[in-house]
């Protein structure tokens, strides 16, 4: 049973992860002034949304599930807060949950409205920092690090990641230059 | 308000997207206190909004994780298993070692307390869902002066890192008995030859020589 | 006003330590009973009722069997059932040429019989350790919990855990580094090496010394066995180093 519990935790892990790129990338479309006009289709934002909430979701259930893997000898408070009986290949892990939790939470929308758009959106940066510390994370505890097809996955979802990133950051930059 | 016009710039609106600038401008604008009149209802299928691709996306994610657990479990039984190595640690025989230094075990002449003749032995191997797992231990005037892991476990293992910190965790946290201060040892049963080299021996001399009766 | 002595006896060495009474009466008792203990049930000694018994020259039902050791049997044998065979003194190979061994109950037994007659006698803090295997009771000199070690099982100078434990508690540890691969395995008759040590805490000393060498028989999964014994926790180190320990053991280790 336990071993069962050990293989969810990475599968869960793994799904978590490549939605979570997912989620980041089709935001990143969303906002990046280069790729077309910025008012996208009702729909891609709402797919966006989902695809955000579902992250967390799969990642609670990842955490829940590494608790239940006796073996790795996690506490509840393990999954709060970083131990360094626990080492840091966790504890990125445990940040990079926080993060996804200010990136998402806020976002919805009777907690958004009450928000200024700017702290919002400064909040939602997080996204960012916290999909590179999951891939840092997965890297780390990934037993599945070992293995060639998922150091080529991992480089494979970091690359998806990147170039949107910086179309975005391009094009921030070449806005600011017009609008100087 | 400006009256909408057909084009953002040089391009056609989407209609879709006209039809919700429609509804925005339409609206009254918000003053403090009034109420929000909530947004007329779509109809039909934009009133859920990329529900196929959300479904879909839910179940991928769902149906993958099964898979790949299932995918998991099926490697991790065809692993081999390396079987275990018996013999206690004074066996001299080198393993294949990967990491550093195998100094040759040396039978010279000991002195009379010391257990261990100094030399690299191998540990037993551990071989179970950890991976395979085998220790050189260094002895030298019969303490451990290192302690190196000879093979890592590979393939569809826990991580090295988790691993390693297993491993290495328990040997080089071992405890000075001495800073411990503790009045008793438990361990193997232990002969009352080897007694006079165990700890517990040098406990009991402690406590003889403080006069603790006797 | 306390007593310490070391006495070399049943093939092993074992420390007494009286806090609370200089009573050296009570330590000859104690020695005497031990030396007892080594008569009857030395596997090493051929005239040793064991040794006769394990070759079948003295039934376990005959009168001449004082009760002692048919309490002892007896348990031997509700053991071997408890542990579905993995304790078994029958299959045991013994230094006497017979496969009838029962010192993995005995010692601990002894001593456990040992600390009842000096609690019996109004000691309350006191420290038995016979070859590794103890039995503690109240307090220690200073008055605080005892601190017991665990050696640790490659480096025969350090330990691997401290305890701190209030009497009365007994601990026993089995394991496989001081002579080698003895640990055989009933069920399979070949010795037992995935663990390095295991080491059992709870009430009583016999049956934590029978539920150690269960332990590293079964290997980890004596580890699950064990957590299903009522007031009793323990922990093991692999061949590889690393310890796994049941749930309630973590409440007895040093901060």
């Amino acid at each position: 049973m336990n071993s069962w519990m050990w293989f969810l935790t990475r599968s869960t892990g793994i799904v978590a992860g490549v939605l979570g790129v997912a989620s980041l990338v089709w935001g990143l479309y969303f906002s990046a002034r280069n790729t077309g006009t910025r008012l996208k289709p009702n729909w891609w934002l709402a797919l966006h949304n989902f695809l955000g909430g579902l992250t967390l979701g799969f990642i609670a259930l990842h955490m829940l599930v590494s608790l239940l893997d006796t073996d790795i000898g996690l506490r509840f408070v393990d999954l709060l807060w970083p131990s360094s009986e626990v080492g840091w290949a966790i504890g990125w892990g445990v940040v990079a949950f926080w993060l996804f939790a200010i990136v998402v939470l806020p976002s919805v929308a009777r907690i958004r409205r009450r928000l200024k758009r700017k702290a919002w959106h400064l909040a939602h940066l997080l996204a960012v920092p916290a999909v590179v510390l999951s891939g840092v994370h997965a890297y780390q505890t990934g037993s599945d690090s070992l293995s060639v097809w998922f150091t080529r996955g991992l480089a494979l979802l970091v690359g998806i990641s990147i170039y949107p990133l910086t179309v975005r950051l391009l094009g921030l930059a070449q806005h600011r230059r017009v609008a100087a | 308000m400006t009256t909408p016009h057909n084009t953002i710039g040089d391009r056609p609106i989407d209609p879709l997207l006209q039809h919700r600038l429609d509804q925005l401008i339409a609206r009254a604008p918000l003053a403090a206190g009034s109420a929000v009149s909530p947004a007329p209802r779509l109809a039909g299928r934009r009133a859920k909004p990329a529900r196929a691709a959300k479904l879909s996306a839910l179940a991928l994610s769902t149906v993958s994780t099964v898979m790949l657990a299932g995918l998991f479990a099926q490697h991790a039984d065809n692993v081999d298993s390396i079987g275990f190595t018996t013999g206690t640690i004074s066996d001299p025989v080198l393993p294949t070692a990967t990491t550093a230094q195998t100094t040759p075990a040396t039978v010279a002449a000991t002195a009379p307390d010391t257990l261990v003749a100094d030399g690299a032995y191998a540990g037993i191997a551990d071989s179970n869902r950890w991976g395979n797992v085998q220790v050189q231990v260094v002895y030298s005037s019969g303490q451990i002066t290192d302690v190196q892991i000879v093979q890592y476990p590979d393939g569809d293992n826990k991580s090295v890192r988790i691993n390693a910190r297993a491993l290495p965790t328990l040997i080089s946290e071992s405890i000075s008995a001495q800073r411990a201060d503790v009045s008793t040892v438990s361990g193997a049963t232990y002969t009352s030859v080897s007694y006079r080299v165990s700890l517990q021996s040098a406990i009991d001399n402690a406590k003889a020589a403080m006069g603790v009766g006797s | 006003m306390s007593v310490h002595h070391v006495e070399h006896v049943m093939g092993t060495t074992v420390s007494i330590d009286l806090v609370d009474s200089h009573d050296r009466s009570l330590v000859d008792e104690l020695v005497a009973w031990l030396y007892e203990v080594d008569e009857v049930f030395s596997p090493y000694k051929e005239h040793s009722l064991i040794s006769r018994i394990g070759r079948g020259e003295v039934a376990p039902t005959d009168t001449e069997v004082p009760h002692d050791v048919r309490e002892v049997l007896q348990r031997c044998g509700e053991l071997a059932e408890a542990t579905d065979g993995a304790f078994d003194v029958w299959s045991q190979p013994s230094p006497n040429g017979t496969r009838f061994d029962p010192c993995g109950y005995v010692k601990g037994w002894s001593v456990q019989r040992a600390a009842h007659l000096v609690r019996s006698r109004g000691v309350a803090d006191f420290c038995i350790n016979a070859g590794g295997d103890v039995v503690l009771g109240g307090y220690d000199h200073d008055g605080c919990p005892w601190k017991v070690g665990i050696r640790h099982p490659f480096d025969p100078q350090s330990l691997a855990l401290v305890l701190h434990e209030v009497g009365p508690v007994a601990i026993a540890t089995s394991g496989t580094y001081e002579r080698g691969a003895h640990i055989v395995d009933p069920r399979t008759g070949r010795p037992s090496t995935e663990l390095a040590s295991a080491t059992v805490i709870g009430p009583d000393l016999a049956q934590a010394d029978a539920f150690a060498t269960t332990v590293c028989v079964m290997g980890v999964e004596g580890l699950h066995w064990l957590a299903g014994q009522p007031g009793y926790s323990g922990c093991v180190i692999t061949a590889a180093g690393r310890l796994v320990t049941t749930d309630s053991f973590n409440r007895h280790r040093a901060a």
